[in-house]
């Protein structure tokens, strides 16, 4: 009897050994969000899945739906991500981005958006002289995408334009406070000093002004204060640790 | 009213737990085991609750490879017996070690990490058993670390952050990775990229 085959593509977030020779990974695709997979005979050393099935691939896959667990028949490699896959902290910065797009995606649940922001990310972190830069960005226009969009241009409660000065930002909040309304007692919770070059670093990714952030030079301390800021924002907004974040600066 | 798990008695829903967390065990296998056990005579239950006590207070990681040993061997475990140590060959796990040793090609000395960095999983290089292959390293002796994790993105990672800060801290100590490539066997047309990229960069010529 013929079996209906399914054909699927996106990238390999985690591997874990099933059984003797048996690998259980998670997929996350453009079409069906996260899928958990199983390839049989992954671990034998002639196996025609061997290399293709490790985390951080970006694969075709071939399988049989089932009621449980996918098994899957055949598997192409699409980009194995080598450059990135050379250097440790590059590494590290891959697996944060991509628990990061484990816990924004669902199962069954089409998100185009995530899958072409996680591969572009991931294509541009190994040339990039900034890497931290680009993670940034995909971290502001995700939480942009799931619906929590930080204001940068205006205080988020009188609402007027904020001046060119240091401001404090609320991760709760998902803003700005003027120093005024800041005098008044506002339930903003723990509040992070930005200063002016900072803030116009995230104008410019809100405004997609990324020729602009390239060209200017950005420091290292800059990027490293809106990154604790934008990690801050997601374990506050999202209410997880991602358990990757904490090895980031290391 | 519904039977269900929760009606059974406390000491098999423990058991049950207790077996659910074990690496590959699901719920339902759980169950299973537990009803094994229930089946079974009361001498091979009590051989088996000595077996899982024993090993867990009877035997420690050895001082100098953390490869499993007797506490009463206080001295040398049998891993570190007669061997070199100007050559360590760090592997992740204690079947590693074995699988190697069995092998009888690496006649030098080991070192069992216990595990490959994988952030994702919340393992960083302090849950590891780094910090004593580096005060291994300090005493002297050593000329080469032959770095044998698994060629996975968690091994490869361990493998770079192993590299870097013994480069970094002990400059005198050669570091080497063990080949990556095609398997004896394999068909080329099922490699993927990775493979056939370290192939052919780590090909070697035909002395006929």
């Amino acid at each position: 009897m013929k079996y209906r085959q399914a054909t699927l593509t996106g990238l390999i977030t985690r591997c874990t050994k099933y059984k003797e020779a048996d690998l259980i990974f998670t997929l996350i695709s453009e079409e069906q969000g996260l899928t958990k997979f199983i390839a049989r005979g992954a671990k034998k050393p002639k196996s025609k899945f061997s290399g293709h099935i490790e985390s951080l691939n970006y694969v075709n896959i071939y399988y049989k739906p089932s009621k449980g667990i996918n098994s899957v028949t055949q598997v192409e490699s699409i980009n194995s991500f080598l450059d990135l896959k050379k250097t440790y902290d590059l590494v590290i910065k891959a697996q944060y981005l991509m628990e990061l797009s484990e816990v924004l995606s669902m199962e069954n649940e089409k998100n185009p958006f995530l899958m072409k922001a996680l591969l572009g990310t991931l294509a541009q972190l190994s040339n990039s002289k900034i890497p931290d830069l680009h993670i940034g960005i995909f971290e502001f226009e995700v939480l942009n995408y799931q619906g929590f969009g930080m204001n940068v241009f205006k205080c988020l409660n009188c609402r007027d334009p904020l001046l060119k000065l240091s401001h404090f930002f609320s991760s709760t909040l998902g803003g700005f406070l003027c120093n005024k309304c800041l005098s008044e007692n506002i339930d903003n919770g723990e509040l992070i000093k930005v200063s002016i070059q900072e803030q116009v670093i995230l104008r410019n990714i809100a405004r997609k002004n990324y020729r602009a952030l390239i060209e200017n030079t950005v420091s290292d301390n800059d990027i490293s204060s809106i990154r604790a800021l934008l990690q801050k924002s997601i374990k506050d907004i999202m209410d997880v640790q991602l358990k990757t974040s904490k090895f980031q600066n290391n | 009213m519904t039977f269900s798990r929760s009606s059974l008695p406390s000491e098999v829903q423990k058991l049950i737990v207790a077996f659910s967390t074990l690496p590959g065990i699901g719920p339902k296998t759980a169950q299973r085991l537990a009803y094994f056990v229930l089946t079974q005579d009361k001498n091979e239950v009590a051989n088996l609750a000595t077996a899982l006590k024993e090993v867990k207070e009877n035997l420690d990681f050895c001082k100098t490879c953390c490869f499993i040993t007797s506490n009463e061997d206080k001295t040398i475990c049998k891993l570190c017996e007669d061997k070199d140590p100007i050559l360590i060959c760090v592997v992740e796990s204690v079947i590693d070690a074995i699988t190697i040793e069995a092998s009888g090609i690496h006649k030098g000395g080991f070192h069992i990490l216990h595990g490959a960095i994988s952030p994702m999983a919340g393992i960083g290089p302090e849950q590891l058993k780094i910090n004593e292959l580096f005060n291994r390293l300090k005493r002297g002796g050593t000329k080469e670390v032959i770095i044998a994790t698994n060629p996975t993105l968690e091994g490869e990672a361990t493998a770079m952050y192993l590299t870097k800060t013994i480069k970094e801290n002990y400059y005198d100590i050669k570091t080497t990775r063990l080949a990556r490539g095609l398997a004896s066997g394999t068909d080329l047309e099922y490699s993927d990229f990775n493979t056939l990229s370290n192939a052919f960069e780590n090909r070697t010529s035909l002395d006929i």
